[in-house]
């Protein structure tokens, strides 16, 4: 996770209330080189004005009951500074449980896709009319309850032939990506998907958004299950519409399935 | 899943401002300076909840 940010240059630093010792516990177990900064007392979390006002609310909403220790947390957010310490980001998360994992936060920041396939972690393939292949996977072969995931999706696209994107007119099909799991609560965040390009077919007055050759989409999936879930499947349905210069084939999808199990509960 | 009661996006230092200086001893008990340790590196700054729940 984060040892691949500082493995791209970037000064890597956590800061929890937790007690050093705790800490060194929680690095020992993890292998964690960077600095876990030991805010015990929440001082610089007050002082900075990042400090979880909210922690019934949250918990609230997870059916949790919140223990006198934990107040004085910090609201998860991550900031990202430029070379001359600067905030130039601020990640907060709307799901308070959910922690950027794998290589989605790399992307993130450095705006290119990351390692494509995570050693370990399985991939789908699908293959459609021999026009379209897509093949999925997901940024880190375990999860973690609570954890935000990147899954990818990667399209090739036969040449002369493109699919739509997200937004057509009625009628035509419209590039989607849905996701169901086993068990239940795996819930997809705010995609990050390239730009169509424009498409103009001649004798149409119609211009469309189109994909064409091979194109990535990447969608944040939050695994909103408890832990003790074990292994989750992802039925994923890719639905899209083929076209060349000259035909349109009707809409149509390919299912791709994903399973990930649980890394082992600490 | 919907946003909390209070937008976090506002609390806390701004985009565009200097992160402030924090000096916390780590998981080591060495006192880190974060600036200092940062160098002239582009920084991640993670507050998290807590290693231990």
């Amino acid at each position: 996770m984060h040892h691949e940010l500082a493995l791209a240059g970037y000064a890597v630093f956590a800061i929890t209330y937790d007690r050093q010792a705790d800490l060194k516990a929680f690095a020992d177990k993890h292998g964690l080189e960077y600095p876990l900064l030991s805010d015990e007392g929440s001082h610089v979390i007050r002082e900075l004005g990042v400090l979880d006002h909210d922690l019934e609310a949250h918990h609230a909403r997870f059916d949790v009951t919140t223990r006198p220790e934990q107040h004085g947390v910090a609201y998860p957010m991550t900031f990202v500074l430029d070379d001359t310490g600067r905030i130039e980001r601020k990640i907060v998360e709307d799901n308070y449980r959910s922690r950027y994992g794998g290589r989605w936060l790399l992307e993130q920041l450095t705006g290119a896709p990351a390692v494509r396939d995570a050693p370990g972690a399985e991939t789908s393939t699908e293959v459609s009319q021999g026009i379209v292949s897509a093949r999925a996977w997901l940024d880190s072969p375990t999860y973690f309850a609570y954890q935000r995931l990147g899954l990818h999706v990667e399209l090739t696209i036969q040449p002369g032939w493109h699919v739509y994107g997200p937004v057509v007119p009625p009628g035509y099909g419209g590039l989607r990506i849905e996701v169901q799991s086993i068990p239940p609560g795996v819930r997809p965040g705010r995609p990050g998907w390239p730009d169509a390009k424009p498409f103009r077919v001649e004798g149409l007055d119609e211009e469309f958004l189109v994909y064409e050759g091979t194109v990535e989409f990447a969608d944040p999936l939050d695994f909103v299950v408890n832990r003790g879930s074990g292994s989750v499947r992802l039925e994923i349905s890719l639905g899209f519409q083929a076209c060349s210069n000259t035909e349109c084939l009707p809409p149509t999808s390919l299912s791709l399935s994903l399973t990930i199990p649980e890394a082992p509960v600490p | 899943m919907s946003t909390t009661e209070t937008d976090y996006g506002e609390r806390g230092p701004k985009i565009g401002e200097m992160f402030p200086n924090v000096r916390l001893p780590d998981q080591r008990g060495e006192l880190v300076d974060l600036h200092q340790h940062r160098g002239d590196r582009h920084a991640v700054v993670a507050f998290n909840r807590s290693a231990v729940w």
